[in-house]
């Protein structure tokens, strides 16, 4: 039924624009309008509407869950379950709760979370940009074989080492319900960011090396000195996209922090707050407002920095962009 | 004197190279190859984390492929095998054509672009946790459509109906990503190659196909063999929106976030060990196809 519905949609709509072209041409060959007026009535105004009308018909499929989503955080009591779109009067008090609920402790957790991002972001890009370093400016017997086992390891299903890494983390280290986990391993860098980072390093050229040694660095010197200012640009990317990515998880949390409440980041209350929504007496007014606050940081830092994110999400995969 | 010169750079070559790659090198060996081994390991073991690994051959494996037994995991074995296939193949298409539309628009399609990919940068939980409200089958605001386009009692968490859900929602989330790529390849494709077409009278259908589709066809390839291997490892959209257990990451990893002092490390190892190499061999596979329909010499 809601499939005819739709198929009836489309039909509608090719059927008025395919119409409306052909009532053109049919003017046009008895003459009533000129070439020129042909052309941009019969062609080029119904491809733009049809253009813009999809664009924008896809816009606002993208938009109105986020819309959504914030109205409904404004609205409070029987108002959040009324079918309206918007509120009844906009009351803060989703907000206010959610900022300072003791047992929710929001603010704890944006603060846990930016903290646990930080030093796995930048530490990891500076590692990662020099082993990215050493693989594409460095000479040395077997760099392509190191290269090519490192880049096989990116291959590798996350689901293998998913439980081994929990056990290890587990017994070994004694890392469990500590934030260590998710800072101490992305600190040595990963074989993503360093393929990504090693296709920018091979596009410098190697006159600056050259130069830099005859000034008298080493081959340090020319990493630190040379390639990684010149370079910027797209290790400030993966810096900023590691942080969103690290800001946003919540399977790693979940797993290593458990249930200890003072090192739970954002997302993780977000979700233990979701789960619980009944037993806890939450509505989903709250849930939203905990998620309109979780969202601001990565969606202003994308509006900021757009470049970087969707520059790095082209070259990230290594192709010709 | 410039021979020994030569071989002072060399040296110093090598060292730097251990200095620099140490640190990654370092992560690979502890956080990558030490886990598989481990886990091959442990997969023929009865494991409960207090008490040491006791040996018991292929009993793990022969749980897993008992399938009177074992239910949960080729259930979510099912749900995937739907899931991802479609899921890659949606996001692939929409993805292309959004983006030939984007290269057609003269005006605003960088806006249009950034619009697009503001999903992809959003947390999943908060993403799922709109989406679960979207889906809500009383007050949820597609509830509420589909009843004004005639449809009653519509459940979007139905088993029969979750995973049409799903697709909607992880579609919504990341086909920014596809239309990025594809946007960009389209951009390389030289204009000379539409004019040749244009002259030999090709209609816009046939230009796409024989023209457009093989030369983005690598970029096409990155995403089916990335879009696949991720899609069969989905697992936490399914599980913020409340669908746990629902893939097979999330049955491996239940067995390490909730069983907690029963005998089933070994179990879940051996799972995600039959798992992984399920992927791996659609990834390999990927590889191996490739070569009959990826036209690396055109780029």
């Amino acid at each position: 039924m809601i499939l005819f519905k739709i198929l009836l949609f489309f039909v509608a709509v090719a059927a008025l624009y395919f119409g409306w072209r052909l009532a053109c041409n049919v003017l046009f060959k008895k003459g009533k309008i000129k070439d020129t007026t042909y052309r941009l009535l019969g062609n080029t105004i119904p491809l733009y509407v049809l253009e813009y009308a999809v664009l924008l018909l896809i816009t606002v499929c993208i938009i109105l869950p986020f819309m959504y989503a914030v109205l409904l955080s404004f609205k409070e009591g029987k108002d959040v379950y009324a079918a309206t779109l918007f509120p009844k009067k906009f009351s803060m008090v989703n907000y206010r709760y959610v900022l300072t609920d003791d047992y929710l402790d929001l603010i704890r957790g944006f603060i846990n979370a930016i903290s646990y991002a930080i030093l796995p972001t930048v530490v990891g890009c500076l590692t990662s940009a020099m082993a990215a370093f050493a693989l594409s400016r460095l000479n040395f017997k077997g760099r392509d074989k190191i290269f090519a086992v490192m880049f096989a390891t990116m291959c590798i299903p996350g689901v293998i080492t998913l439980i081994p890494s929990y056990i290890m983390f587990a017994r070994i280290y004694n890392w469990i319900n500590t934030p260590l986990p998710l800072i101490i391993p992305g600190m040595f860098g990963s074989v993503g960011v360093m393929f990504f980072l090693r296709q920018s390093f091979l596009q410098m050229p190697k006159e600056l090396d050259e130069a830099g040694i005859l000034d008298g660095l080493s081959k340090g010197g020319v990493f630190l000195r040379i390639a990684l200012p010149l370079t910027w640009a797209p290790v400030l990317a993966q810096m900023l996209l590691g942080f969103n990515g690290a800001y946003n998880d919540f399977m790693m949390p979940l797993l290593y922090l458990g249930s200890e409440k003072q090192w739970s980041t954002i997302q993780l209350s977000i979700y233990n707050m979701y789960s619980s929504m009944q037993s806890a007496g939450n509505n989903m007014a709250q849930v939203m407002a905990a998620c309109v606050v979780a969202l601001i940081p990565s969606i202003v830092l994308f509006f900021l920095a757009q470049k970087y994110f969707m520059g790095s999400g082209i070259s990230a995969s290594g192709l010709k962009g | 004197m410039q021979e020994a010169k030569l071989k002072k750079r060399k040296n110093e070559d090598i060292f730097w190279a251990v200095v620099l790659l140490a640190p990654l090198t370092l992560a690979i060996l502890l956080f990558v190859a030490v886990p598989i081994l481990y886990s091959i390991y442990l997969s023929f073991t009865k494991y409960d984390m207090f008490n040491p690994p006791q040996w018991r051959g292929l009993d793990n494996y022969r749980r897993l492929f008992n399938f009177s037994m074992e239910t949960q995991f080729w259930r979510s074995f099912k749900n995937i095998l739907i899931f991802a296939p479609l899921m890659t193949l949606l996001g692939i298409t929409v993805g292309l054509l959004l983006a030939n539309l984007l290269t057609k628009v003269k005006k605003g399609s960088g806006v249009f672009k950034v619009i697009f990919y503001i999903p992809v940068v959003c947390s999943v939980v908060a993403t799922s946790c709109i989406w679960a409200w979207m889906y809500n089958d009383v007050y949820g605001p597609m509830s509420i459509l589909f009843k004004a386009l005639g449809i009653q009692d519509y459940n979007f968490f139905a088993p029969r109906n979750v995973i049409a859900s799903m697709l909607f929602m992880c579609l919504w989330s990341g086909f920014g990503i596809q239309m990025l790529l594809y946007f960009a390849a389209l951009r390389n494709i030289p204009d000379q190659l539409y004019d040749a077409a244009k002259i030999d009278g090709a209609s816009a259908l046939r230009t796409f196909f024989y023209v457009t589709f093989p030369m983005v066809s690598p970029t096409t390839f990155y995403l089916l063999l990335t879009g696949l291997i991720g899609n069969l490892q989905a697992y936490s959209q399914f599980l913020a929106i409340g669908l746990d257990g629902y893939t097979p990451v999330l049955v491996v990893y239940s067995y390490a976030g909730h069983g907690y002092g029963n005998n089933t490390y070994g179990y879940s190892c051996a799972m995600g060990i039959f798992y992984g190499l399920f992927v791996g061999v659609i990834a390999v596979l990927n590889f191996r196809l490739s070569k009959h329909w990826v036209g690396y010499d055109i780029i």
